[in-house]
């Protein structure tokens, strides 16, 4: 079905909690001329009027926020806090977390204006809505991130870019059909740590490199809290959606879905675009990716409804025969990206950057050398693209591909054996079960075509 | 360890070099609170491969093990038809092993099985789901029959979708669309959402009706299912459905999908046609925008060029935004270079989004447009973004002239061409920039020095060390400026040079200031140290050698410190006070000493004060000194210094410091009439925190400072911190902090099995083993002891001590965990042996004993074999609730 169309909706789903459905801008608009009619009534706040240097209500990018969990949250909060920016909508198929959410900006705006939405579908409906910020779990990402799309929005969308590669291309191809801008939460590419670490590496500072480890963390077993109920501030049937429906546990929702095929994809999906995304910057494969992909161990786990791959190492082989190494860091390996050249090795992660040789960590790119996209704040990045139509740090081609090295891994790991890739096609040389692995059916209503 | 989570099968893969873990599922709650969420999984997943080894070899010792009340063995298929959610899922995982481990070509025995049970008419629904997944993968045309009846029940029919939807074979295709007539709402929609991933063009008739559904969700995916088939047929048949205006956007968002297939296919007069119908004003904006894209991109190269400079220059800025990033995104290399050349001609509006776009298009041939704007400067907002544009479409022959406007033009120009020269990057800038450096204009050598310095230019440093030994003084500080941003060690030598040589205060200033910045950035300072002394044994004017002397303040070693104490008894003043300035900033700790013995010869000098200051309590208070070291500045200046200030100073210093050396002095003050009120409080602060370390070094302290006060509120104090010490051996949930620890204890050629029953010196009556406290790095806030901090290594034990004192005499429970084995005492009797190799989770072991009255001696002996090596105990009522009376502290040592 159509994942856009409000009207299609049996009834309207608006969470009670404090809000007004009807469109901001226009309230806005009717309130600056009531300004300039008769004096600013005392009783409009400041921050509608475009107060402490914000831009006027009018300039100011209207923002719906889907999903609201920890990275919702956190998101909702870097909105918040650009002068640029007015949150007008929260959705969240868990009541408390909506109000909550709604509460906090409501609180920030001091008004009660905020709108509460259970069903995403009518927050993308809303007209005065610029730009969506998107962090629901990983089965969720391509539905609310396409309908957003189609209905003009620009996207902030949380990583993993998607549940599969189809899902991927699909919402790479709804960016470049609606001319939107996307920016993906791979925040790691406006630390400078990062930047730099990628550019002594393009620059070709540790020779020709030919191998990179990617250190994920490791996964574990579990998800045998019993089936109940769910509780009844969250619509269970709605947060299942497209995914296969399966009684409610308490270990199957939230944050858990991560360790579940169905909902998330484990630890190495969840760091696919932090660590394996740095790790293609760095080698200038953003746009393309392996072209063979072979899973040396894989464990998963037999109990509890937890089956994403535990520990890991899957070795990707890329077009010039550099190789990309996924593993769970235990022991020696250690988190983050190491690319090692045939002249030395970087290596970075959060709060850690080692080189050798150690002279390079002083180094200095040239002006003339690859430069690459700077950015110091991730969501200032994407409002500034937005204002300007260019292209984001981690637009949506360059998250699908970081992406697409994870999905690859999952299926390898799945079917229990390498196979071929042609990036360029994106298909799979070969093996139709690989092939059967690159999209899952989704659970009607929802759809991606 | 738990067997539920033992993986019990052989890996298909290679085995793994590391370790699995065992971890219960209900006391992760614990655990989780005792370990950082990031460290969780982390520290538990290391330890288990060879957990795993040990029990698959009790395994193979003892059958098959019980999983979950399921066999591990035998045929998972049996397992497999009786499944249902919430029974174990270990046949399921077995089948998915045999999945892994198999190749293609074996796939079709596990189908036939897998259809075997799907067609037994008891099998459970539950096992029904799992088998449509699994035919994703192992099916074959074959099973099409056996899925199909499933697409119409309303439990499975989404998972037989996730068998048929990406088979190949026609007959999965008809399937799909067989079922379309039986079923309706949401099954319907997903039907023909699988029809729509299949692109099924047989479908384009059936869908056309679902499009007519009265249920506004199967008529929306209806529609959109159309457009995602996108042949010629369906964009017609698109086009002709009459849809209700609730539907319109779906419809025209299926047209959008539609014609972009076309397109793809090659279609494109079909797919501007159907772009050009959806940019009519009746659309919403954001149809027109992709429209409008669309429309770009399926245009013949001259009628898109006219169209783009046409709509980037439009009133509508939404649709000027679209126009650019169709442009943007344009694979047509001649349309970017021709829209590009009209530049000049355009409007203003159009002009700025589209030298954003070209910022970003470096291979867009725009360099002679963007010249044209900035040498045009009509409107300064354009020039501005013409300059920045040219940063990346720029030559080396535009250098002059945004060196000029750099140099000349106010405010945003300005501030662009700045911008611009630094990030140019094209061949030959840096050479036409050091060329410049000998421009008859001022403000350009300026500029360019600037630029230089900025771009790090390491091609320039000959000309600038020529620059700074040149004539031209004005030159000369405006290179040596550039050199204490860029310069390296080896330009040091030529600003010491000037520094001896020039009589010009500017330079001699500027060549101090690089030559500081360089000594700053040296890895090797003694070498830096080097060049400024040689050049100090030729400076004669004092002003050189005071500069040169300040200088040496930023280097490091013996030598330099010699030469500055001795530069003190200058006959010159100027001199003199430079060599001080260089002592009091000194480095490091070496310069203590001198700095004392300044305060000490003159002690009521204001030299004084600041050597004691600004020198040894600035060296004192920097914690990458040494402790010792600290200590001893701390002890000098409370020793040397005649003001109250001054030692108040170290005071407030040796509070922030915890140890038991600072607590000596600072009861030492507290005799002090003019730092009591300072120094006992602190102490007090310092005891406190040494409580878990030493106890009752601790409390005697606390004593010892309540006796030497008459304040109530600092005796209550000291009496305050005594009680909170009393138990600040142990966390809120009686999670033990205060550990002493032995260790580690080797015996060549045993194992960590054999090393739990060998006595080692802290288990041996009348021990005379080394003890040390377990400080703050080893033990977490949660009681966690990680071992590896200290004795990291295989095969080894260590030895954990506590005291536990009791009201009275009590039951308790004991809660340990150990990575990898443990042996408890208590009171000198073993009351817990576990000699295993698992990961560490708490309470793994639950010992029940009885606490007498007063101190209760705890001896814990944990084994390493290798990877993580860590230990924890928590003290509780025998039914695991929280225990009262009972206070923990390691005791005496």
């Amino acid at each position: 079905m159509s994942v856009h169309c409000s009207s299609s909706l049996p009834e309207r789903h608006a969470i009670p909690c404090p809000q007004n459905s009807f469109s901001r801008r226009r309230f806005l608009r009717s309130a600056a001329l009531l300004g300039a009619v008769a004096g600013l009534p005392s009783m409009v706040p400041s921050s509608v009027l475009g107060a402490a240097g914000r831009p006027a209500p009018s300039n100011r990018i209207t923002v719906g926020c889907i999903g609201l969990g920890g990275m919702g949250n956190g998101n909702l909060g870097g909105f918040l806090g650009d002068p640029r920016c007015q949150v007008l909508a929260i959705n969240d198929v868990d009541r408390n977390a909506c109000e909550s959410a709604c509460k906090r900006v409501n609180t920030q705006y001091n008004n009660q204006d905020c709108a509460g939405y259970k069903d995403f579908r009518e927050l993308v409906a809303r007209d005065d809505i610029d730009v969506v910020s998107m962090a629901t779990p990983d089965h969720w990402h391509a539905i609310t991130a396409i309908a957003s799309l189609r209905a003009g929005k620009d996207v902030y969308g949380e990583k993993p870019f998607s549940h599969d590669l189809r899902e991927g291309r699909a919402m790479v191809t709804a960016v470049a059909q609606y001319g939107r801008v996307w920016q993906t939460g791979s925040w790691q590419r406006s630390s400078g740590d990062f930047r730099f670490a990628c550019e002594l590496v393009r620059n070709g500072r540790i020779g020709k490199v030919h191998t990179v480890e990617v250190g994920l963390p490791t996964g574990g077993p579990g998800g045998d809290a019993p089936f109940t109920d769910p509780p009844p501030q969250l619509d269970y049937d709605f947060w299942c959606g497209p995914s296969p429906w399966a009684p409610y546990s308490k270990d199957r929702t939230h944050w858990n879905w991560r360790w579940q095929m169905d909902y998330g994809g484990g630890q190495l999906m969840d760091w696919i675009g932090h660590h394996g995304d740095i790790a293609q910057w760095g080698l200038g494969t953003e746009y393309t990716g392996p072209v063979e992909v072979n899973p040396i161990y894989a464990e998963f786990p037999k109990t509890g409804i937890w089956d994403a791959a535990t520990r890991y190492r899957i070795e990707c082989t890329y077009a010039n025969g550099a190789k990309m190494i996924l593993q769970n860091a235990e022991g020696q390996h250690r988190m983050g990206a190491k690319w090692i050249g045939t002249d030395g090795w970087v290596w970075v992660d959060r709060g850690g950057f080692e080189t050798s040789p150690k002279s390079l960590v002083k180094d200095k790119i040239q002006p003339g050398e690859i430069n690459l996209y700077h950015s110091t704040n991730h969501i200032s990045n994407f409002l500034d693209c937005v204002k300007s139509r260019r292209l984001t740090i981690t637009p949506a081609e360059v998250a699908h591909r970081s992406a697409s090295v994870g999905h690859l891994c999952v299926i390898a790991m799945s079917l229990g054996r390498k196979f071929r890739w042609n990036p360029e096609t994106e298909e799979v040389i070969g093996d139709s079960s690989a092939t059967a692995l690159l999209g899952r059916a989704k659970r009607g209503p929802w759809s991606i075509v | 360890m738990n067997l539920d989570v033992i993986q019990t099968a052989s890996s298909p893969f290679p085995s793994p070099p590391q370790r699995g873990r065992g971890c219960r599922r209900q006391e992760r709650g614990w655990l989780m609170a005792l370990i950082p969420v990031e460290g969780f999984w982390r520290l538990s997943r290391h330890k288990t491969m060879k957990a795993f080894a040990l029990v698959a070899i009790l395994g193979l010792a003892l059958g098959s093990l019980p999983v979950s009340g399921q066999p591990a063995s035998g045929d998972p298929y049996e397992g497999l038809a009786k499944f249902k959610f919430g029974e174990s899922r270990v046949p399921l995982a077995t089948i998915e092993e045999q999945i892994r481990k198999s190749s293609p070509a074996e796939y079709k025995v596990i189908e036939t099985k897998l259809l075997t049970v799907l067609k037994a008419p008891e099998t459970p629904k539950d096992a029904k789901r799992y088998i449509c997944r699994w035919l994703a993968v192992v099916g074959s045309p074959d099973c099409v029959p056996a899925v199909a009846p499933l697409l119409t029940d309303d439990d499975l029919s989404h998972l037989a979708r996730m068998a048929l939807e990406p088979m190949a074979s026609p007959a999965a295709g008809a399937a799909l669309r067989d079922a379309l007539p039986k079923v309706h709402g949401r099954l319907l929609a997903g039907l023909i959402g699988s029809i729509g991933v299949r692109r099924d063009p047989e479908a384009v008739s059936a869908l056309a009706g679902a499009a007519k559904d009265d249920d506004p969700v199967v008529a929306s995916a209806a529609l959109l299912a159309l457009g995602a088939i996108g042949t010629e047929s369906a964009a017609q048949t698109l086009a002709g459905l009459q849809v209700a205006p609730a539907l319109s956007r779906a419809q025209a968002r299926a047209r959008i999908t539609a014609a972009w297939h076309l397109r793809n296919a090659g279609a494109n007069p079909q797919a501007a046609s159907i772009y050009r119908d959806l940019m009519q004003p009746a659309q919403p904006q954001f149809i027109r925008i992709a429209a409008l894209k669309g429309l770009i991109e399926a245009l013949a190269q001259a009628e898109a060029v006219k169209l783009v400079t046409e709509m980037v220059q439009g009133e509508d800025a939404a649709m000027r935004e679209a126009t650019a990033v169709a442009y943007a995104m344009s694979t047509d290399a001649a349309l970017q270079s021709a829209v590009a050349s009209a530049l000049p001609s355009m409007k203003s509006s159009g002009q700025l989004i589209l030298l954003g776009v070209l910022s970003d298009l470096p291979d867009v041939a725009a360099r002679p447009a963007v010249l044209s704007l900035v040498e045009k400067g009509a409107d300064p907002a354009v020039q501005a973004a013409a300059i920045v544009c040219l940063g990346r479409h720029g030559e080396a022959a535009d250098v002059p002239m945004l060196v000029r406007l750099a140099g000349t033009a106010p405010g945003p120009v300005g501030e662009a061409a700045h911008k611009t020269l630094d990030r140019l990057g094209k061949p030959g800038v840096d050479d036409v920039l050091i060329g410049l450096i000998g421009s008859p204009d001022a403000t350009d050598r300026a500029t360019v020095l600037g630029v230089l310095a900025s771009r790090h230019t390491a091609a320039a440093l000959p000309t600038l060390v020529r620059l700074v030994g040149g004539t031209d003084a004005g030159l000369a500080v405006e290179a040596a400026k550039a050199l204490g941003v860029m310069g390296q060690s080896a330009q040091l030598a030529a600003l010491t040079a000037t520094i001896v040589g020039t009589q010009n205060a500017q330079l001699r200033t500027a060549c101090e200031e690089a030559g500081r910045a360089i000594c700053t950035r040296a890895q090797d300072k003694t070498a830096a140290a080097e060049v400024v002394l040689a050049a100090l044994g030729q400076a004669q004017q004092p002003p050189a050698r005071a500069a040169l002397l300040r200088l040496l303040g930023y280097t490091a070693g013996a030598a330099p410190l010699t030469a500055v104490v001795k530069a003190m008894g200058d006959s010159d003043a100027e001199v003199r006070q430079a060599a001080f300035r260089a002592l009091v900033g000194w480095p490091d700790a070496t310069a203590v000493p001198h700095l004392v013995e300044v305060a000490r010869r003159a002690p009521d000098s204001a030299d004084a004060i600041v050597a004691l200051r600004d020198g040894c309590l600035r060296l004192a208070a920097m914690e990458e000194v040494p402790m010792a070291e600290r200590l001893s500045a701390y002890r000098s200046v409370l020793e040397v210094a005649r003001r109250p200030e001054e030692k108040r100073q170290a005071v407030s210093g040796l509070a922030e410091m915890p140890s038991f050396g600072s607590l000596d002095l600072l009861k030492g003050c507290g005799q002090d009439a003019a730092l009591k009120n300072e120094a006992i409080p602190a102490a007090i602060r310092v005891a406190r925190e040494l409580g878990t370390v030493n106890y009752t070094r601790a409390v005697a302290a606390l004593q010892e400072l309540k006796g030497m006060t008459d304040q109530e509120d600092l005796r209550k104090k000291a009496d305050d911190a005594i009680k909170s010490l009393q138990n600040a051996g142990q966390t809120a949930d009686g999670s033990i902090l205060a550990w002493m620890v032995s260790g580690p204890f080797k015996s060549e050629g045993k194992t960590w099995k054999e090393l739990f029953d060998i006595e080692f010196e802290p288990e041996k009556a009348g021990s005379k083993a080394d003890w040390r406290p377990a400080g703050q790095g080893t033990v977490s806030k949660t009681g966690l002891v990680d071992l590896n901090k200290t004795m990291a290594g295989d095969e080894r034990v260590a030895y954990l001590k506590t005291q536990i004192t009791s009201e009275r005499d009590q039951p308790a429970q004991l809660e340990i965990g150990s990575d990898d084995g443990v042996k408890v005492w208590l009171n000198g009797k073993v009351v817990d042996a576990s000699n295993v190799i698992r990961p560490l989770t708490p309470g793994d072991d639950k010992v029940k004993v009885t606490l007498s009255r007063g101190v209760n001696r705890l001896l814990l002996k944990v084994i390493q074999g290798g990877g993580e090596w860590s230990a924890c105990c928590r003290v509780r009522a025998p039914d695991g609730a929280p225990l009262d009376g009972v206070t923990v502290g390691v005791g005496e040592e």
